[in-house]
């Protein structure tokens, strides 16, 4: 009976392990011919598109929770300008133009480190589960256009505008089309300024997530403790191991190696994108090599 | 059938598919239990636990088996250390030069998986097992082999004067060649040692098959070659297709005797199959060895018959 529920644990894990790598690294995108359009600027954009879908999946993959279809929507199509850093690689499977339009199929490498920075910074590791609050002020002769952009720039990030909360984010239209905004916390301020109100927002935003991550996440941070190894060398496999795991755990710190005559054990402050993830993964990966594990919520403490 | 059932049997038919449990290839037995499955890259060491009583000195404790196991592993280390990675290097002479490599690789080694009797009190096996596939081959093989290179190593001499020895000449090169799915060399009657990246040469000199023709990420997954012990297309569809090229190799090279010899038709006909379809890419090549040979495992030992190393041709 033990066999069987192992064997149905390592099938569960095989196949997630399956479609997780699968659903990130291949494309498939549908350009429609559009009149005026040449050929190489319609390739480019179904090239951008590609990368933008691939990288959208692989986001999905770690963020720690599912984004709903409006921001799913903003975020795919501020992708399609902004993915450029995300893209380790790429390679054309296949491009077949019709006179319908323009099928492309992509394998597309994502770098996933910068990745998850960027979407760290981005904010949306903190606000994916509870938006963000903060005050939002623009200019009242906004034009349309902007004000459109600038909403959906807060429903993509997750921020909530309340009046008087902290931070506070002012943006301003000056001249040529040139956003200049401000971002105030606490007692420290930062400019930006830019013709794309979107580099705008992320760039001072980027400084709230970046520097209140810590203790935002601290309530995703667990222990991880390991035993039953007879070399050293073997609990430093399974940290690479870890590593690797990396649409489940955002962060891994081995923090203790514990080398007994009895045997070799080894702690870990794992910052969790997904607790089921990790605990199916343990479960599939440590018993059968004779490893016992246990998870604890008080690291840090 | 119940649910359970159904689950089960669904996930034992897709976690291990029929191709995996139907091709193991050439087995390599060491001593205390320990193999190497030269078809789908299985390094496993097996080890006999005696109910108490049977043996004083082995009692059956959990920590008696983790010592057991501790000593598999150990004996699976000096295995992969052992084995040849082409005619010139060993596993263990190419860590030798890299410390944190090699702590790498013991690290797979002694994190490998591992399986133990339900019931210390009724004896058993205790299992260990890796595999020169995926992590240990991606350590082990070393990243300045010229993979999928297209240039086609080069012998000093030409071996067409001496071997005697020719293949009926086969259909002109390039002509024919796209109807095989893969290629099987026999090398049945030789005394080979198998090897993780060997190529097979003409008579001519060249290379004609090898890790040049193979990516390296193809032969880190699927292995350059398999090695079998049957020569029968059917028990080796799953690694060379329904319509294999079979050669017979006409000497081994090297001083372990890990590169094949061929003839010079046939390498030209091997080299046209491979160009065409997908058999260089996925690794389609198996080479015949006869009846399996115990061997020790202390690295760079190999002490069977046959095994010696001969001179440089």
């Amino acid at each position: 009976m033990l066999k069987a529920r192992f064997i149905i644990v390592n099938f569960v894990v095989c196949m997630w392990l399956l479609v997780g790598v699968a659903s990130a690294s291949e494309v498939r995108v549908f350009k429609p011919m559009e009149e005026g359009v040449s050929p190489m600027a319609l390739r480019k954009t179904a090239m951008a598109e590609g990368f933008a879908q691939a990288v959208l999946e692989e986001a999905k993959l770690m963020l720690p929770g599912d984004m709903d279809e409006v921001r799913t929507e903003l975020f795919k199509a501020y992708l399609k300008d902004h993915s450029q850093p995300y893209i380790q690689g790429y390679k054309v499977l296949s491009s077949q133009s019709m006179e319908a339009g323009l099928i492309l199929r992509l394998d597309v490498k994502v770098n996933k480190l910068t990745l998850r920075n960027g979407l760290k910074s981005m904010g949306l590791f903190t606000t994916m589960n509870s938006p963000q609050s903060a005050s939002v002020v623009w200019p009242e002769d906004f034009d349309e256009a902007s004000m459109t952009q600038l909403q959906g720039l807060m429903t993509l990030t997750g921020i909530q505008a309340v009046q008087g909360a902290s931070p506070t984010f002012v943006i301003e239209q000056g001249p040529k089309e040139i956003y200049k905004a401000r971002f105030e916390l606490d007692t420290r301020e930062w400019v930006s300024t830019n013709k794309d109100m979107s580099v705008v927002w992320f760039e001072l935003w980027s400084r709230y997530f970046n520097r209140s991550e810590a203790n935002v996440n601290r309530a995703n941070v667990q222990k991880l403790s390991v035993t039953g190894w007879f070399s050293p060398d073997a609990a430093l496999e399974f940290d690479r191991v870890l590593q690797s795991w990396d649409s489940t755990v955002q962060e891994v710190r081995l923090v203790e190696l514990d080398m007994q005559p009895s045997g070799v054990g080894g702690t870990w402050e794992v910052r969790l994108l997904s607790g089921d993830r990790l605990a199916m993964l343990l479960q599939g990966y440590l018993p059968q090599r004779g490893l016992t594990y246990q998870i604890s919520e008080d690291a840090g403490k | 059938m119940s649910l359970r059932m159904f689950i089960l049997t669904t996930a034992i038919l897709l976690a291990f598919p029929a191709w995996a449990l139907s091709f193991q290839g050439f087995v390599q037995s060491f001593d205390e239990g320990g193999s190497i499955t030269w078809g789908n890259g299985d390094v496993t060491v097996v080890r006999v636990l005696l109910p108490p009583g049977e043996d004083s000195s082995v009692k059956l404790t959990p920590l008696s088996v983790r010592k057991v196991a501790s000593s598999a592993r150990k004996q699976m280390l000096d295995m992969i250390m052992s084995v040849r990675i082409d005619g010139k290097r060993t596993v263990s002479a190419f860590l030798s030069d890299d410390a944190e490599l090699a702590a790498r690789v013991r690290g797979v080694v002694h994190n490998s998986p591992f399986e133990r009797p339900a019931m210390f009190e009724d004896g058993g096996e205790v299992r260990v097992s890796e595999k020169f596939r995926g992590k240990l081959a991606e350590l082990v093989l070393p990243t300045t082999i010229q993979f999928q290179s297209g240039v086609p190593p080069k012998l000093s001499t030409s071996m067409e004067q001496n071997l005697s020895y020719q293949d009926g000449v086969p259909e002109e090169a390039g002509v024919g060649a796209r109807g095989y799915t893969g290629v099987i060399i026999d090398a049945s009657g030789l005394q080979v040692t198998p090897a993780l990246a060997p190529v097979i040469y003409g008579q001519d000199g060249l290379g004609a098959y090898g890790p040049f023709l193979v990516s390296r990420a193809n032969a880190i997954n699927k292995g350059v070659v398999a090695y079998a012990n049957t020569s029968n297309p059917t028990a080796l569809r799953d690694r060379v297709g329904n319509n294999p090229l079979t050669v017979r190799a006409l000497s081994a090279y090297g001083s372990w005797r890990t590169d094949l010899i061929i003839s010079s038709p046939m390498a030209q006909l091997v080299r046209s199959v491979m160009r065409s379809g997908s058999a260089a890419a996925n690794c389609r090549v198996v080479i015949v060895l006869k009846t399996p040979v115990k061997v020790d495992s202390e690295a760079d030992v190999q002490s069977e018959e046959g095994l010696q190393p001969v001179k440089e041709q």
